[in-house]
């Protein structure tokens, strides 16, 4: 057998092997838990986007049930100087009075009165990231048909070490509000330092006109590992590694679920160009 | 200077007596010191004479591991060592000597001994029609003679005619194959041998240090099986000369090379070929051995007009080289060396690498022809490197550990029924556990490099007692010493950092040490059957920063300390070892208990890379494993191979992790089969079958969800509550040989191979993901990875 014939059937298999790669769907015949424990979802900013808080309770994992709302808790978040009570809208959201303005320093402790327990939690509000340019292009790994773009931008974090942020975007105003889509920051390696270049999203749909916007949130180091945890539960520590089973840890007590944050947030709004001039 | 400080000096005598460890451990000691004064009280005759020598392959020159020579008229016999060298002390007198090796003829000698003789053999290895498929390796019985239990030895022929993925021979999933022996991932290097930790493992190759066996995320494995003569696994029962490592030790011996004539040998294979050389350097003096091979998919990748595709890379390669020489009959000289990279990247944009490397320099010398030594040099290394140059700036991220080591060992056959083994080492390691250069920017993070020195010395006595009766009774101290400059952090019982201590360049600040007695005993039924028992105590001063099943290329070694107390088994082991049909069969059972204490778990959601402060995510804890391991082997005829079993368990019980409450291992896996079989059609033809099957690994799943945003987060109770499916694999190969033409040199093989030959979709990984159409709705998935995968190669000799 010659040599070339050798490496067209090396590569027949290899092509073989190649795509046997794949996914199962499968009945993992999980033992699922069906008790209801209060969940807080409660990020709140210096931003008119985030003066809610939703309270929910926890689901068994896998049987699609909704999650039930939680529609009768007293919710109060005491402030530096006032104290502030979120009024029950719908669905389990409660909504900040008109007043709620956080600032930055300003130490809040949220405290949720529900069926005869207290649940307590506290956050301070850190400085904000800084945000110098931010673009918007071609995502570099995909057909630029395929109208899939990138957000690059030249940030910095502030003075103090321990800082961490997160960015969220919303195309149109609709805002991908899933920690999967969110990027997060911490200046560990980076402190104080302008970061040229930096890409903060990838893999964003949109078409040429339509508004992008960015907004930072500084956040604690509790939320930052909180959603670092839920990261690692979804893609694991490598792409082959199954979910880490890492729990979430949340700053709620009393042995709720979920998150107290208040943060300092800021919004920068991007255009998606048209096709002609984004190819500059 | 050694400075304890009073914090650590009272925990470390509360710990011995608290515990009442010091008593059981002196105890221990006593029994050990006892039998190893005295087993060296043992008069012996001054008409004794002494024969040595060294065995090899006639064709080759190679010398033999473990062959054995007996003499009939005294029913006592010899084993070689590492380097094919035997020595034995008898009354004067005519003898019949024969020497044996399976795979080789037998060789039987007369000698009239009357003085101390020098004996060197050169054994014929069978030809095809006279070998059927044997399998080279031991004296036939030696399971069943030698003291040593839980071993588990492999020779390249084995390891070459196993049905492998891809083609590609692997030692270390060869190795999977043998009880005892658990891979929780499909398709890993990584093992857990009696439920240890994969960093338990001390894998040394020609005696150096090689700390990550993997290429391509663990794929294969960085050992070259035509560079490799031996193999050999000790699962429990480690000699006094060897420590460092709790669970096992894997000991892999290079080829010498052709001490005869020039000889070449490689594979073209689907993913990578090989091609290995080697010649006399002067002949039946010394020789050397070159051996590389390379992978080449990113090769046909850059055929592709997609530049997505075009512009990836991922390949590995390796080196392994050897040369040695004998200067005169009591001293021969060896230099051996590995080097191996692997390579990931995309364009310029980004570039991964790692690799190990290795040098061994050995002396053996002999004293006399009863005191045979080995001096050893060695440096390892273990390096990788992160390059991001998408934006501005460029990132850079380097980390590297290496050791130097030198290494003196003496084997003194002392009397006729009594050897002695003795030596000691010291170890220099150095780590770098990471550093993050930012290009332009005066922002390098750094993390504080680990200095450390080890030391052991040990003597290891094996002595006959009687005609039933042998005992092996070892004793080794080991030494730990963190030597500055360093900065230290002190933690609180919340693992929160309390005080930060800066320590001076060269400064001892910290010392650990321990006492690790080894005995064994085999009693001799009858001629084909015997019962094992061992004992070891051993000590781990290094160990691997990961929280991941089956390891990544990123992972960093890291230190004993202060803070960090060493890790420690203690194993007991029983065995009972049969053998039927004149040696053709082997069968064995044996049953194992380990305790592991200082165990290391780390925090749930920590984070291991570029860590300053890696000792607030450590967590510390207990560890136990207890099984039953049943082999029946047959090593020659037409069909052979081995059918092996295992039942086991591993806990583990760390106060600050699953709420204190005991948890499975991550390499708790209760039923383990394996089935290798090979036949041998014709001269020509031999197929090869693998079947395994083991329960699922332990992983833990979610029990309940809850919302943040647009997400649904899982909530976990119990660790490794749950398991993997059920793993089985069926693996099939077919070895075509060349017509054997006498006046041609070129032999040529072709190895058609099929892995997982049923097709079965075995769950490599399991994911959970949101249902796209049903609001609230997971789905769970398992990542296959390897469906039905052929392979071919074609070996080649001449």
């Amino acid at each position: 057998m010659t040599l070339r014939k050798i490496l067209s059937l090396s590569t027949l298999i290899a092509i073989i092997a190649g795509t046997s790669c794949e996914r199962v769907q499968f009945d993992p015949d999980i033992d699922e838990l069906n008790e209801r424990l209060p969940v807080v979802d409660a990020v709140l900013g210096n931003h008119p986007d985030y003066k809610t808080i939703t309270l929910t309770r926890t689901a068994p994992y896998m049987d699609g049930t909704e999650v039930e709302k939680i529609e009768n808790a007293l919710v109060k978040v005491n402030g530096p100087s006032k104290s502030y009570i979120f009024d029950h809208q719908k669905d389990g959201i409660y909504q900040a009075p008109e007043n709620f303005a956080p600032v930055t320093g300003g130490t809040y402790n949220l405290s949720i009165e529900l069926e005869g327990q207290v649940y307590e939690a506290t956050s301070t509000m850190n400085p904000p990231v800084n945000i110098d340019t931010l673009l918007v292009d071609y995502d570099r790994w995909e057909d630029p048909q395929d109208h899939i773009y990138e957000v690059t931008g030249r940030v910095k974090d502030n003075e103090s070490e321990g800082e961490h942020f997160i960015f969220k975007y919303a195309v149109n105003e609709f805002l991908y509000d899933s920690t999967s889509v969110w990027s997060h920051y911490t200046d560990q390696l980076t402190n104080n330092t302008w970061l040229d270049d930096a890409i903060i999203f990838m893999n964003i749909e949109a078409q040429p006109g339509d508004t992008l916007d960015v907004f930072g949130l500084s956040i604690s180091e509790v939320y930052y590992d909180f959603i670092q945890a839920a990261e690692k539960n979804r893609i694991g520590h490598n792409p082959f590694s199954p979910p880490s089973g890492i729990p979430i840890t949340g700053n709620i007590s009393n042995g709720a679920l979920g998150i107290f944050q208040v943060s300092a947030i800021v919004q920068e709004r991007l255009f998606i160009p048209e096709e002609d001039e984004n190819r500059e | 200077m050694i400075n304890f400080g009073n914090k650590k000096r009272s925990r470390y005598f509360a710990d011995l007596f608290n515990k009442n460890h010091f008593r059981s451990r002196l105890m221990r000691t006593r029994i050990i010191l006892f039998f190893l004064v005295g087993l060296l009280f043992t008069a012996h005759s001054q008409n004794d004479v002494t024969i040595s020598g060294y065995v090899k392959d006639k064709d080759t020159g190679e010398t033999l591991i473990g062959a054995t020579l007996y003499i009939q008229e005294l029913q006592a016999g010899s084993v070689t060592n590492a380097y094919g060298f035997y020595s034995m002390t008898v009354p004067e007198g005519k003898y019949t000597i024969q020497y044996s090796y399976i795979g080789y003829q037998n060789q039987v000698i007369e000698v009239d001994l009357t003085g101390k003789q020098t004996i060197n053999i050169d054994l014929a290895p069978k030809s095809i029609e006279l070998n059927a498929v044997e399998i080279k390796g031991r004296a036939r019985d030696h399971n069943i003679k030698s003291t040593q239990m839980g071993m588990v030895q492999m020779d390249s022929k084995t390891l070459k005619n196993l049905p492998v993925l891809f083609g590609e021979s692997d030692l270390m999933k060869s190795i999977q194959m043998m009880p005892g022996v658990q891979s929780p991932v499909e398709g890993s290097s990584g093992f857990s041998v009696r439920g240890g930790a994969m960093d338990q493992n001390l894998i040394l190759l020609d005696e150096a240090t090689v700390y990550n066996p993997s290429h391509l995320m663990g794929f294969f494995s960085v050992f070259n099986a035509d560079a490799i003569k031996d193999v050999t696994l000790y699962k429990g029962d480690i000699p006094a000369s060897a420590g460092g490592r709790l669970s096992s030790l894997l000991d892999v011996r290079m080829r010498d090379g052709n001490k005869k004539e020039f000889q070449a040998e490689g594979g073209l294979g689907l993913i990578s070929s090989r091609l290995t050389l080697e010649a006399p350097i002067k002949k039946d003096k010394g020789s050397f051995i070159i051996s590389g091979r390379r992978t080449y998919a990113d090769m046909f990748l850059r055929l592709s007009s997609d530049s997505s595709i075009n512009q990836n890379k991922l390949y590995f390669y390796d080196l392994n080289a050897k040369a040695n020489y004998e200067i005169n009959s009591n001293n021969r000289v060896f230099l051996s060396g590995y080097f191996g990279k692997d390579a990931y990247g995309y364009a310029d944009d980004f570039g991964m690498n790692w690799g190990n490397a290795t040098l061994t320099a050995r002396w053996n010398h002999l004293f006399s022809e009863k005191l045979f030594s080995n001096l050893t040099l060695l440096y390892s290394k273990y390096n990788y490197q992160v390059e991001i140059n998408q934006g501005t700036p460029d990132y850079d991220w380097t980390s590297y550990l290496e050791n130097l080591s030198a290494k003196y060992d003496f084997t003194w056959y002392f009397s006729p029924s009594t050897t002695i083994r003795f030596g000691g080492q010291a170890i220099r390691h150095f780590i770098q556990p990471g550093r993050f250069e930012v290009s332009n920017q005066a922002s390098d993070y750094k993390v504080s490099d680990n200095k450390a020195m080890e030391y052991a010395t040990y003597v290891l006595a094996e002595r006959k007692i009687g005609d039933k009766l042998k005992i092996d009774a070892g004793l080794r101290f080991s030494a730990f010493q963190n030597i500055g400059k360093a900065t230290v952090y002190r933690i609180d019982d919340n693992f929160e950092v309390t005080d930060t201590v800066n320590y001076g360049k060269n400064n001892i600040y910290n010392t650990h040490t321990g006492l690790e007695p080894r005995l064994s005993a085999r009693y001799l039924v009858d001629e084909k059957n015997s019962l094992k028992a061992s004992y070891s105590h051993t000590y781990q001063y290094i160990q691997l920063a990961s929280n991941s099943t089956s390891g990544t290329p990123l992972d960093v070694w890291f230190p004993a300390s202060e803070y960090i107390q060493p890790q420690v088994c203690d194993q007991l082991s029983v065995g009972w070892f049969r053998n039927f049909d004149n040696n053709s069969y082997e069968a064995s059972v044996e049953t194992f208990y380990k305790w592991m204490d200082h165990q290391i778990d780390f925090e749930a959601n920590s984070n291991l890379m570029l860590n300053d402060q890696l000792e607030k995510e450590v967590r510390f804890g207990k560890a136990h494993s207890y099984g039953l391991e049943f082999l029946l082997r047959k090593n020659e005829g037409k069909l052979n191979g081995w059918i092996g079993y295992t039942w086991s368990r591993a806990w583990r019980n760390f106060p600050d992790i699953n709420n204190g409450k005991e948890y499975r291992a991550n390499y708790d896996i209760p039923h383990n089969l394996n089935i290798v079989l090979n036949y041998q059609l014709s001269k020509r033809v031999g197929i090869s079958s693998a079947w395994v099957y083991k329960t699922g690994a332990p992983i833990t799943y979610p029990s309940m969800r809850f919302r943040h945003g647009e997400s649904s987060l899982p909530i976990y109770t119990d660790k490794n509550n749950a398991r993997m499916p059920d793993y089985h694999r069926l693996d099939l190969s077919v070895i075509i040989k060349g017509k054997d033409k006498p006046e041609r040199k070129w032999e040529g093989e072709w190895h058609i191979g099929l892995y997982n030959a049923y097709n079965r979709a075995n769950a490599y990984s399991v994911q959970f993901e949101e249902d796209p159409d049903t609001p609230n709705k997971i789905n769970a998935y398992k990542m296959v990875m390897f469906r039905i995968v052929p392979s071919v190669t074609y070996n080649f000799k001449f």
